[in-house]
């Protein structure tokens, strides 16, 4: 098995952790441009980087605690942000 | 070929005449009409059967007066040149600059058909002047001349600056002081658009001969003509001049805008779309006619007409957008 | 058909879309291109591209109302200012977090390229760099004959052997990539082998489109359809439909027009914003002077001013019905009919955006055509199942 639906979530619960998952992307992207001698956004760059990356998990375990999704070693989780599905797939 | 619908033309004598609307007229020199283009723009009304309005300039060579003396015509006159002229009160128009509306009391007790032009930061000056001297109107039109530059701040100040007019109208209306005033009474007595028809029922002849869709094409730009009196008019793409291709204009109640096409082409980049400043301006008009029509109902005056409701928007863009989606 | 992937991804479409056009350079001549006022003199000063964004990220009206922003880069061609481009990008990047502003959440980056520079090391830097959020297209036109046949170099010579080696690389690296690819008099014989090959190379997604310029002959019509139905043959015997996707054929082309249907205008001129090389903003590319032959740039503002809000009101109305004539409104082939709102404005009789161009209707008629006998055939073979 590669990769099973295994659930899905609302719209809303969707659109939150496509906001976290954009962010995240944009906060690496960004971190390979900022330059640390710019002390105040480096700094602000890095917190931001922290609390997106903690609230991310938490969404994941909140919805997987939620939903009761299935997990196995080895594998992940993967949301099709079009059609809301959750699907479990193997890394 | 003659034009179905086209009623009137307007000849303009002179780049010195005076503006009646909404353009500047001090973009130009002073060139003057030649005797013969006056001559063949008379016959062109003639055999046309267009009524004629003629933009008279302060001095007009005794030949044109001759000629014109021959013809049935409006004259549209500066008040500072009133006097060099015969003027029939009935029928005329006056251009008075609001810098000057102090000449209306050299004016011999008759009532008059007025243009006063002026700039919108007078406007808090409307309601003193018409109940001062309403007496020398039977109409009063009311342009404003710096539209295009009116920030948001300057069209709410109008709303205030207009508004103490419904109290003025309804003492003039409620006491054989009546006289149409295109701001105010236009819309409460049209049922529906008042548009100029630019293009459509009427066109202007400039000094060099050419046609133009109104004078203000003419001042803006003198290559923006539409034919020649001896080409014929040819407007490209008229339809976008009448109301029916205007998609704000044709849901829009604001009856006694003017629609003035050269502000829409000028702010807009197009004949068809009316600014944002025009229709606030229009809106604040229609709605004080509204609040006054309503006072006037109360107490049991012009019943006969349809009252005029509240809106929820000043820029029929607005209300547009809700109902296209 | 399989349904095209842009049409499936990204929010759905509700995007702002903001143009730089970074450069009115190219190194190629291609034939039927719009912008006829390519030059080597004009490109965009990295202090207008500071201004624009800074002017856009603070205007609510073009932030609100939209899900995201995609920042495009075009030309001319784009990459032969990847540097620019590049700066650019971190601006907008760094300026965006600095502001918290809504967009750092939702934003793409796209450049539209001729290819030929796709491999070299700066560009792929830029690839890697912006790896998440950059979409890249290539314009590659179809087989040799065609792409050869337009898109040509200075001298005249074709640019399809260099662009091929670049297209590998570019779905190696955008295996969902799609390429939009265009249609003149002169390469009509070339369609359906185009569209083949285009899909034989590994590109699923296809959009090809005729030219709206008045350049169409006498009988073109008749070869389009013909190479449209052969299309259509080959498609289903070899059930490409369930593989990929062309633009040419859509389902809406077979059905009856519905005269309550669609008023919506077709191009999203003035919901976009293209920004000239000297800050210049307008509807979209073509309403900018280089695009045009018969008219002045229609610009609505710039990146010191800003937006001057009049100048937009004409394209918040723009629908079907407010440019077209009777003969268009009243058209029993009309589904998915397109018009260019540059091209009309061009090529209208007076100063407007309001007339419709209909140099397309005969080559749109045989769309239409072949369209009906593509899916009446698809669906035959579908009941007989």
């Amino acid at each position: 098995m590669e990769r099973k639906l295994i659930g899905s979530v609302s719209e809303q619960e969707r659109d939150e952790i496509r906001t976290l998952f954009e962010r995240k992307n944009g906060l690496n992207e960004l971190f390979k441009v900022l330059d640390a001698e710019n002390e105040a956004l480096y700094n602000k760059l890095v917190e931001d980087m922290s609390v997106t990356a903690t609230r991310f998990q938490s969404w994941w375990d909140e919805k997987a605690q939620k939903y009761q999704w299935e997990s196995l070693p080895d594998h992940r989780w993967e949301i099709d942000f079009d059609t809301c599905e959750i699907f479990l797939v193997k890394r | 070929m003659k034009d179905s619908k086209l009623e009137s033309v307007i000849i303009l004598t002179s780049d010195a005449a005076p503006s009646f609307c909404y353009y500047d007229n001090a973009t130009k020199g002073t060139n003057s009409m030649s005797v013969e283009i006056l001559r063949d723009s008379i016959e062109f009304c003639k055999a046309g059967g267009y009524t004629a309005t003629v933009l008279y300039s302060a001095k007009m060579p005794e030949s044109h007066l001759n000629l014109l003396n021959c013809f049935d015509h409006i004259k549209i006159i500066d008040i500072d040149d009133f006097k060099s002229y015969l003027f029939d009160p009935k029928i005329d128009v006056l251009v008075v600059e609001w810098q000057r509306m102090r000449k209306l009391e050299t004016l011999q007790r008759e009532k008059y058909n007025v243009i006063l032009k002026m700039d919108l930061g007078d406007a808090k000056h409307l309601p003193m002047f018409v109940y001062q001297y309403h007496r020398y109107f039977q109409r009063l039109n009311v342009i404003f001349k710096n539209i295009e530059s009116a920030t948001e701040s300057d069209l709410n100040q109008f709303r205030i600056d207009i508004e103490p007019l419904k109290n003025v109208m309804f003492e003039l209306l409620t006491s054989n002081n009546a006289f149409e005033f295109n701001m105010i009474t236009d819309r409460m007595l049209l049922s529906n658009v008042n548009s100029c028809d630019a293009g459509i029922k009427h066109v202007t002849i400039a000094p060099n001969g050419c046609f133009y869709i109104c004078p203000a094409f003419y001042y803006a730009n003198e290559n923006d003509t539409v034919g020649s009196i001896h080409t014929g008019i040819e407007i490209p793409n008229k339809h976008l001049l009448t109301i029916e291709y205007s998609a704000l204009c044709r849901i829009c109640d604001s009856y006694q805008c003017r629609r003035c096409v050269f502000l829409n082409k000028k702010m807009t980049h197009e004949t068809n779309t009316p600014s944002h400043q025009q229709c606030v301006l229009s809106h604040h008009e229609r709605n004080v006619s509204g609040i006054l029509l309503q006072k006037l109902q109360n107490k049991h005056f012009f019943n006969h007409i349809k009252s005029i409701p509240p809106l929820y928007y000043l820029d029929p863009l607005d209300y547009y957008q809700d109902i296209i989606k | 058909m399989v349904q095209e992937d842009s049409q499936r991804e990204w929010i759905k479409g509700n995007a702002r879309h903001i143009t730089f056009i970074v450069t009115e350079n190219c190194q190629l001549r291609c034939k039927y291109c719009y912008i006829t006022g390519k030059n080597s003199i004009k490109k965009m000063p990295f202090e207008v591209a500071v201004k624009s964004v800074d002017r856009i990220l603070d205007m609510p009206q073009l932030v609100f109302g939209n899900e995201g922003v995609v920042w495009e880069f075009i030309g001319g061609e784009p990459l032969m200012e990847i540097d620019l481009i590049d700066r650019i990008c971190d601006y907008i990047k760094i300026k965006m977090f600095e502001m918290n502003h809504p967009w750092f959440n939702s934003y793409r980056i796209s450049i539209s390229t001729n290819g030929l520079l796709y491999d070299s090391p700066k560009v792929q830097r830029f690839i890697e760099k912006n790896s998440k959020h950059l979409s890249i297209g290539i314009s590659i036109d179809g087989n040799k004959e065609k792409h050869d046949s337009q898109r040509i170099f200075p001298n005249g010579a074709g640019s399809y052997d260099e662009v091929l080696r670049n297209v590998k690389l570019w779905l190696k690296q955008f295996p969902e990539a799609t390429t939009k690819a265009t249609i003149s008099h002169d390469d009509l014989p070339y369609v359906k082998d185009s569209v083949l090959h285009l899909w034989n190379i590994g590109i699923k997604y296809v959009n090809m489109n005729t030219i709206f310029e008045d350049c169409w002959k006498d009988g073109d019509d008749l070869i389009f359809e013909k190479q449209l139905t052969e299309l259509a043959d080959e498609i289903i015997a070899n059930k490409y439909y369930n593989k990929f996707y062309c633009s040419l054929f859509d389902r809406s082309l077979s059905e009856p027009v519905r005269k309550d249907g669609n008023d919506s205008n077709w191009c999203g001129a003035g919901k976009m914003i293209a920004i000239g090389c000297d800050g210049g903003f307008f509807p979209c590319i073509r309403f900018i002077d280089y695009s045009l032959n018969n008219k002045p740039g229609l610009r609505i503002g710039d990146c010191y001013t800003g937006i001057d809000k009049n100048r937009l009101r004409p394209f918040e109305t723009l629908r079907k019905s407010t440019q077209s004539s009777a003969e268009c409104m009243n058209c029993e082939d009309s589904n998915g009919c397109a018009w260019c709102q540059g091209a009309n404005y061009d090529f209208a009789d007076s100063d407007t955006i309001f007339q419709r161009a209909t140099y397309i209707c005969k080559m749109h008629k045989a769309r239409v055509r072949a369209n009906k006998y593509f899916w009446n055939k698809l669906d035959e073979i579908e009941n007989e199942r």
